[in-house]
């Protein structure tokens, strides 16, 4: 067979020789080596070769040539991606992305040679194995701008999408991965603004900058990585502000266990930890009323500072059992802090806890099921604590291009001055089908909130449908124009209307 | 009103449509070294989406994949994946956005190609038409799927 080689794989083949040849010496038995015939240094000649010797020859010769494709695979392995592509490979065009390390999710129960033999070897993935350790592996970055940090000796089998964005230490640090995400809108009426509700100003036809949101990841170790997002968004004051809405530090033991410490996105239903800041992959423009963040009107504790441990539930089979725990400062007991989300400073020792689990069967694909509760308790100014419990259970379909999102959540804030109960209802519904670039969609969504909730920052009923077209301008940018009518408004006798135009897009 | 025949001829249609996907059909192929024999098409659409990296012997998963535009690639979407190309690469993002692991790929401009580059990467695993896989027979592992190889009754690749 004809075999292409560049100069460096040239360059490396009698490396490769000395290294076949030490590594067959090493392994010869003893017995072997005096059984080769090789001449004697005072040149008497060697024993006559029998056929068994021959065979033995030839078997090691096979041996050999084994040994020698095992190297030469590694070899261009190592080195075909920054200096000898296979013949004919192009540009990657999947958004894949490369990590350089493996974690723990394993495909397990195809091990045996007889597994796939019949229709069980559908059974799912199985055990956890440890990951592998592998060398820090450094994508080759195509975008000229970044080569010249994209220059370590450190090679990767990999090759990176041209819509990532890769910073790499020289030397071989980890990689430094950025992606981008940003909104622009036009919003007509009270109720466009997809992201703040009440806007505390007078509404007027509006272009708005939405989340300029920039994520970053990195992979530190074998174990070890690290996810942070940062926001910069405006609000009716026009000034831009900046948070960190998420970072997160993550051992990932392996499927069965992960633990982050930091800034996360609560496990109350789904989209909460879906979406997050990411307008550009909801079908519909902007959350749910029910998820706004904390200082945009919103009633749930949606962000927490603290720990957060998940994983797979051992021995669950195809119903792929998955399990939260998380605990940490939870939401400020001031229901008017300028800051809702205790970044800094606690303002109690009580730490909310929260415990969520879902399943993802494998015989129903597309289908997740969930639920969580959480629970803290509060001390807002004269109120003797606020014991508050959040109950959570959602129902997700996707298949087919088909997306259904149902969820329903019961807020329940309990004063500890006077026994008053205060239940909030929560709920949203959404369907949308995709047809070829376009995405209609329908949401309907329903929020009451007493009156005199202790925590709560609105009272009152956010209720009524939003509907929808969205519109992918190509793989990595959307349009949409979406109409909302949203009824129950305290202080309004009549439905309150926006249309709300947006442009979404990722880089 | 619709008569059995009717139904029949829409199946007859549909399995015809689906079989011409791509030519000779589909095969998964890995190196030779791989110990796996056999997949599940739920194991496939696992590997392919990214939701599995390690093999059972604890190399990482590289998917080897033709270009984008490719009838084999189509073809692996619409009947592994089961979703149109901006939907999987939305999955992908998603993923990585949700701070998973993303998924190792590597993309190629032929079948050939993908095959001789699984033939050399511990790992990797590819899709390609089987006239591809059976050339290259030698330097590649094809496997079964839902234990059914390529041409066997049953196969659920099409």
């Amino acid at each position: 067979m004809k075999r292409h080689r560049n100069a460096s794989q040239l360059a490396m083949l009698p490396c490769l020789a000395l290294l076949i040849w030490g590594t067959a010496a090493g392994q010869q038995p003893a017995s072997d080596t005096s059984a080769v015939a090789i001449p004697a240094a005072n040149g008497t000649a060697s024993p006559p070769v029998s056929q068994s010797l021959v065979d033995a020859l030839l078997r090691e010769l096979a041996a050999h040539e084994a040994r020698i494709k095992e190297l030469e695979s590694k070899l261009q392995e190592r080195v075909s991606p920054q200096t000898a592509p296979p013949p004919g490979a192009s540009v990657p065009l999947s958004p894949s992305i490369v990590v350089p390390k493996p974690t723990g999710v394993t495909l397990a129960a195809i091990t045996s040679p007889g597994a796939g033999s019949s229709p069980a070897a559908s059974a799912p993935v199985g055990k956890a194995t440890a990951p592998e350790s592998s060398a820090p592996a450094i994508p080759v970055v195509p975008n000229p701008a970044l080569e010249t940090v994209a220059t370590s000796p450190t090679m990767s089998t990999d090759a990176p999408d041209p819509h990532d964005h890769m910073l790499n230490m020289p030397g071989g640090g980890p990689t430094l991965k950025i992606r981008g995400f940003f909104d622009f809108d036009y919003g007509m009426g009270s109720v466009a603004n997809p992201l703040i509700f009440p806007l505390g100003a007078p509404t007027h036809d509006t272009f708005q900058a939405g989340e300029f949101d920039l994520f970053i990841s990195s992979k530190l170790s074998k174990h070890l990585s690290f996810i942070g997002e940062i926001v910069f968004g405006s609000d009716r004051t026009n000034l831009f502000g900046i948070d960190i809405e998420r970072y997160e530090l993550t051992y990932k033991h392996n499927k069965y266990f992960e633990l982050s410490a930091g800034r996360y996105h609560t496990s109350i239903g789904y989209y909460n930890t879906a979406y997050h800041h990411g307008t550009w992959f909801g079908s519909a423009d902007g959350r749910p009323f029910m998820y706004y963040y904390e200082d945009s009107g919103g009633l749930l504790p949606v962000h927490n500072v603290g720990l957060q441990a998940t994983g797979l539930m051992p021995g669950t089979g195809s119903f792929n059992l998955h399990w939260v725990a998380e605990v940490g400062n939870g939401r400020a007991s001031d229901p008017n802090a300028a800051e809702p989300v205790q970044n800094f400073l606690s303002d109690r020792n009580h730490k909310a806890v929260n415990f969520a689990m879902y399943v993802k069967p494998e015989w129903l694909e597309g289908l997740q099921l969930g639920g969580s509760y959480y629970l803290d308790k509060l001390y807002p100014a004269g109120i003797a604590g606020v014991n508050q419990h959040i109950g959570s259970f959602y129902v997700v379909y996707f298949k087919n291009g088909w997306e259904s999102l149902n969820e329903g959540v019961l807020l329940r804030n309990q004063s500890g001055s006077d026994g008053r109960i205060y239940n909030t209802p929560l709920m949203y519904t959404q369907i949308s089908h995709q047809f070829g670039a376009w995405v209609p969609f329908f949401r309907f969504q329903y929020v009451n909130a007493p009156i005199g909730d202790p925590i709560n920052v609105f009272a009152g009923r956010y209720e009524g449908p939003s509907e929808g077209i969205r519109y992918n301008i190509s793989d990595y940018a959307a349009l949409k124009l979406q109409y909302n009518r949203i009824y129950g408004l305290i202080g309004n006798t009549k439905p309150a209307n926006g249309l709300n135009a947006n442009v979404s897009f990722t880089f | 009103m619709i008569n059995f025949r009717t139904v029949l001829l829409a199946l007859a249609v549909c399995t015809g449509l689906h079989a011409q996907c791509v030519a000779g059909g589909l095969a998964v192929v890995v190196p030779k070294n791989n110990p796996t024999d056999g997949l599940s098409m739920a194991q496939l659409r696992k590997l392919v989406l990214g939701d599995v990296h390690t093999w059972p012997d604890k190399s990482n998963v590289t998917l080897i994949s033709t270009d984008q535009d490719s009838p084999i690639f189509k073809c692996l979407l619409t009947t592994v994946v089961r979703m149109s190309l901006p939907e999987y690469k939305k999955y992908l993002l998603s993923a990585e956005f949700r701070g998973d692991e993303p998924l190792r790929a590597k993309t190629v401009d032929s079948a050939p190609t993908a095959v001789k580059t699984a033939a050399s990467l511990t790992g990797a695993i590819s899709v390609v038409d089987v006239n591809s896989a059976a050339a290259m027979v030698g330097t590649v592992k094809v496997l079964s799927i839902n234990g059914k190889k390529p041409g066997e009754p049953g196969y659920p690749l099409p």
